[in-house]
């Protein structure tokens, strides 16, 4: 017992380490967007000088900062979801209720991962490059099945979270849905 | 498989899929994946990728995560504390005043974050207890910050206007022009009810004494940077100088600034939290976003909306009533979805109606978001109630659900005044200069 539950606990913390970098990168995507379409605006209204690298940037940022953070948010368990149902179980119901729907959320995940590998394998077979910055669409696209990827093993850590909940082991894992 | 099969499968699964709970934007993948493999097969489950990649050829769509950061900088920025004692020195004299001046900062606050949420929970903080302290009706004071809350989602920038623009593929810009003139009719609407209360039951809403001039100004010398953010966010959007996506880059750098100046240096800690906070929202907005799409293109390959639009367009009925249907339509499905949710579901399906029946785009997209902002203070499930239970937690919910009532029949009458006169929403975008 001693060495599943040691094993358990270093799988946890690398879905934690994962979602937190895969955050991290979101954000800083984020703040990319922000200078870079700014940086834009300038160069192109007082320079004169547009840029070419800024639109298709900021579209693979934005890719960027959804997949990349979409762990780490339904580790926190802020997708919205309708609890008006769910909301009045009580939390042992509603945790065990959880437990049921959660693979429904874990087969979209995989499938994420599964066909986004096929499309970035395609996709690195054709050679195919963006129209701007002539880089691998690979790249970008790579981000759809990484963000499947972190889902997945979210799901599967959240999963056992609730189960271990619903038996009474642990009362602090995170149940309450975030938003309805 | 049967046409009818198909949509009664996708309208029961996804209910039954909605109601245990998994996150909304799941249950539209999850449903999206069992109705593939029931039209299409294995083949069809490529679509999935595609789908979700599709967001990312969207340079309009990099506006939300910009316009969510620069509303949580100013959130942080502390400066809605200021435009709530501008709008009490200003209008706090008038009978009703001091919640009509709730609705005016939320309107100002709005029109410099964008958020709905935010707007209720900054303005808030401040009014709720002002306006309690003064003797106002509870119901008064809870119902006027929840209601003018979601004011941010009809004056620009409006992130659920950057969705439905989006998805129905029309003018960012002009959805965003398009929202000026019915946003300050909301506040005339909800101000003249304001006045009402105040000269019909004195004891619900005391006056306020009068504040001197000096005193007035004073306030507004201090609120020239966020004036300044809410004229180029708007007026470069205008005037055409820039894109929204353009407007939303700057304003976020510009929140940034305004956030430094008020904290009188840089604080990596509110930045922090502040980007912490946009990646949280702006990933489960857009990955609802990515469900939907991706539902509605199932949809669209069982020809779905496409036999809904022949068939409501055939129907022997003046297009007025089926409107008021559209109307009923977007009601309920807002008692139990947030905006966005409401937003990416419904237009789908709905928009090649209105196409059909030949209203306007611009025009339906302000009348999709006053029923938005309908939705999130109607119960059983309104966001903004939550909000305001959060900032007064003694209160009960049912006060906060009161409170609202008179504001969702005021929202109403807005929504009847813009569909008699669809110039409010259409007159301001077509002066645009691009």
């Amino acid at each position: 017992m001693g060495v599943i539950s040691a094993v358990g606990e270093f799988l946890a913390r690398a879905v934690r380490t994962l979602n937190r970098a895969g955050a991290v990168i979101a954000g800083a995507a984020m703040v990319f967007m922000a200078l870079g379409v700014s940086y834009e605006v300038v160069s192109r209204h007082f320079f004169n000088a547009p840029t070419k690298w800024v639109f298709e940037g900021g579209e693979i940022a934005l890719t960027v900062s959804v997949f990349l953070a979409a762990g780490y948010i339904l580790e926190r368990e802020r997708h919205v979801r309708m609890d008006l149902l769910t909301g009045r179980l009580r939390e042992k119901v509603r945790n065990t209720l959880f437990l049921a729907v959660y693979p429904m959320g874990l087969a979209f995940s995989l499938l994420l991962l599964s066909t986004g590998y096929s499309g970035v394998k395609w996709s690195i077979d054709l050679g195919a490059r963006t129209f701007i910055m002539g880089i691998p669409i690979a790249i970008p696209q790579a981000m759809v099945p990484i963000g499947g990827f972190l889902l997945s093993i979210t799901f599967i850590y959240r999963w056992f979270q609730l189960l271990a909940a619903v038996r009474g082991r642990d009362s602090t894992a995170p149940s309450e849905p975030g938003q309805h | 498989m049967e046409q009818w099969l198909v949509a009664l499968i996708m309208v029961v699964g996804l209910v039954t899929v909605l109601a245990t709970g998994l996150p909304i934007a799941f249950s539209l993948g999850f449903m999206s994946v069992v109705l593939l493999l029931l039209t299409e097969g294995w083949g069809g489950l490529d679509a999935i990728f595609y789908q979700a990649y599709g967001i990312s050829t969207s340079f309009v769509l990099v506006a939300v995560p910009l316009f969510i950061l620069m509303g949580n900088l100013i959130y942080h920025s502390g400066v809605g504390r200021e435009i709530y004692d501008l709008a009490s020195k200003w209008l706090g004299w008038m009978p009703g005043g001091l919640a009509t001046a709730t609705v005016g900062a939320c309107g100002i606050f709005g029109a410099m974050s964008g958020s709905a949420l935010a707007g209720s929970a900054t303005i808030g903080v401040v009014a709720i207890p002002e306006m309690q302290n003064k003797g106002y009706r509870r119901d008064l004071s809870l119902g006027s910050v929840a209601a003018a809350g979601g004011l941010a989602a009809l004056i620009p920038p409006s992130v659920v206007m950057i969705l439905y623009g989006d998805i129905s593929d029309n003018s960012i810009g002009k959805l965003f022009i398009a929202g000026i003139l019915p946003g300050i009719l909301v506040i005339i609407i909800f101000s003249l009810y304001h006045l009402w209360v105040g000269l019909r039951y004195p004891e619900a809403a005391p006056r306020e004494p009068g504040v001197p001039w000096g005193d007035r100004f004073r306030v507004l010398g201090r609120l020239w940077a966020p004036v300044l953010l809410i004229t180029f966010v708007i007026g470069s959007i205008y005037t055409g100088i820039a894109t929204p996506t353009e407007s939303a880059g700057v304003g976020a750098l510009g929140a940034f600034l305004i956030l430094t100046m008020k904290h009188r240096g840089f604080r990596p800690n509110l930045v922090r939290n502040s980007i912490h906070d946009a990646v949280m929202v702006t990933g489960y907005m857009l990955l609802i976003l990515v469900g939907a799409l991706t539902f509605a293109y199932v949809a669209t390959l069982a020809y779905i909306p496409q036999s809904l639009t022949a068939w409501m367009v055939s129907l022997p009925v003046d297009r007025w009533l089926i409107l008021a249907m559209v109307w009923v339509f977007l009601i309920l499905m807002g008692m139990f979805f947030d905006g966005v949710s409401l937003i990416v579901l419904t237009t789908p399906l709905v928009y090649p109606v209105i196409i059909g029946l030949g209203w306007d785009p611009i025009w339906y997209g302000v009348i999709l978001v006053l029923n938005v902002e309908i939705g999130a203070i109607t119960p059983p499930v309104g966001l903004h109630f939550y909000v305001v239970k959060g900032l007064t937690p003694n209160t009960p919910m049912i006060d906060v659900i009161r409170g609202c009532f008179p504001y969702v029949i005021l929202f109403h009458v807005a929504v009847v005044i813009i569909a008699v006169m669809p110039w409010i929403a259409t007159w301001l975008p077509s002066t645009m200069m691009k």
